[in-house]
């Protein structure tokens, strides 16, 4: 057997071979994802974060009126 | 404020139960049928036809190479008519924007192999691994063209967007093959005219145990074609719905960031 043919049998049938495992692999893997999301008892959750403690006051929120509103003390003049 | 106990519940509209089953039985049987069918292909292609009387031993890629070229057009057939379907406004659905990218992937693996194994080919017959040849330069553009294609598909927009312009471009792609296909008859060529069914003589130049090897080779690769297809439009449509789960998550947490401020 020449070996030019037998490279261009084992190109064509590596590659398949190479080709069809990764499908199936990715697959797997991405059923199981879905498995592991859709057995869930409750769709992923979100927990609040916890109070802040009472000796440190708690930022404000900007709002759009402090933002817009409030002199820069960096760059206001006396 | 919310206590450290406090759950946030998603509340967009969910996207149902995922349906995520194992592979039909008829895929498998079509799986297992292109692996034996493979296998008997190589054992009479390497070990049982004759030498060609011509060509000699290298006459033994003709049952693979022919196959693996025929699979890329097939490929690329179904990922135009697909693509057509969708867009035909009484057809549009997702699953044949599906059909057509996953078609179009195994057309493009197919299309690889077919240029690699011509150029071995084409080293031993030849004597050069590539000449600019113009079977070989339409095969080459043919495989840019839906290399290009697939990269389309992933430029991120609005659904029907992507899709459309996606069917546009695989239909445009499509232009090229059957000029692949009949540049060895309307140009000067190296490679050899078709074989199996000349278009222009009507003649079939294989015979015998040749023949029967080669179109079991196209048969094969044919089951082995749809088995691919089948697992490519399946990973299709799992990530889809974990892209769809993740924009929901998505959701919840920028609902969950309002209630929280």
């Amino acid at each position: 057997m020449s070996g030019y043919v037998a490279a261009g049998y084992v190109v064509i049938l590596a590659a398949l071979a190479v080709y069809a495992i990764s499908l199936v692999v990715r697959e797997r893997g991405a059923r199981a994802r879905l498995r592991g999301s859709s057995t869930a008892t409750a769709p992923p959750a979100i927990t609040a974060p916890a109070p802040v403690p009472a000796q440190v006051p708690a930022p404000e929120p900007p709002t759009a009126l402090s933002s817009i509103d409030l002199p820069n003390p960096a760059t206001t003049t006396p | 404020m919310s206590s450290p106990t406090t759950v946030l519940q998603p509340t967009g509209a969910g996207i149902g139960p995922p349906q995520i089953d194992r592979p039909s039985p008829v895929i498998r049987a079509v799986g297992a049928a292109a692996i034996v069918g493979t296998a008997v292909t190589v054992w009479l292609g390497l070990w049982v036809t004759p030498p060609d009387e011509f060509m000699g031993e290298q006459v033994r890629l003709l049952y693979m190479h022919p196959p693996v070229a025929w699979i890329s057009f097939l490929a690329f057939g179904v990922a135009a008519c697909s693509s057509a379907l969708y867009l035909w406004p009484r057809t549009r659905s997702r699953r044949f924007d599906r059909l057509a990218g996953a078609s179009a992937e195994v057309g493009v693996v197919f299309t690889g192999l077919t240029l690699a194994s011509g150029s071995i080919w084409g080293r031993a017959t030849w004597g050069q691994w590539w000449t600019w040849d113009p079977l070989l330069t339409t095969t080459a553009l043919l495989f840019v063209l839906y290399l290009g294609y697939l990269a389309l598909r992933r430029v991120p927009g609005e659904f029907d967007a992507c899709a459309r312009r996606s069917a546009i471009a695989a239909l445009v792609a499509f232009v090229d093959v059957p000029i692949v296909y009949f540049s060895v008859t309307w140009w000067r060529s190296l490679h050899q005219a078709p074989s199996v069914l000349n278009p222009t003589t009507g003649k079939t130049y294989v015979h015998g145990s040749m023949l029967w090897t080669m179109l079991l080779g196209f048969v094969s690769l044919t089951l082995a074609y749809v088995w691919l297809l089948g697992h490519r439009y399946r990973l299709a449509r799992f990530q889809e719905i974990e892209d769809s789960e993740g924009l929901e998550v998505a959701l919840a947490e920028r609902r969950a960031e309002a209630v929280i401020a």
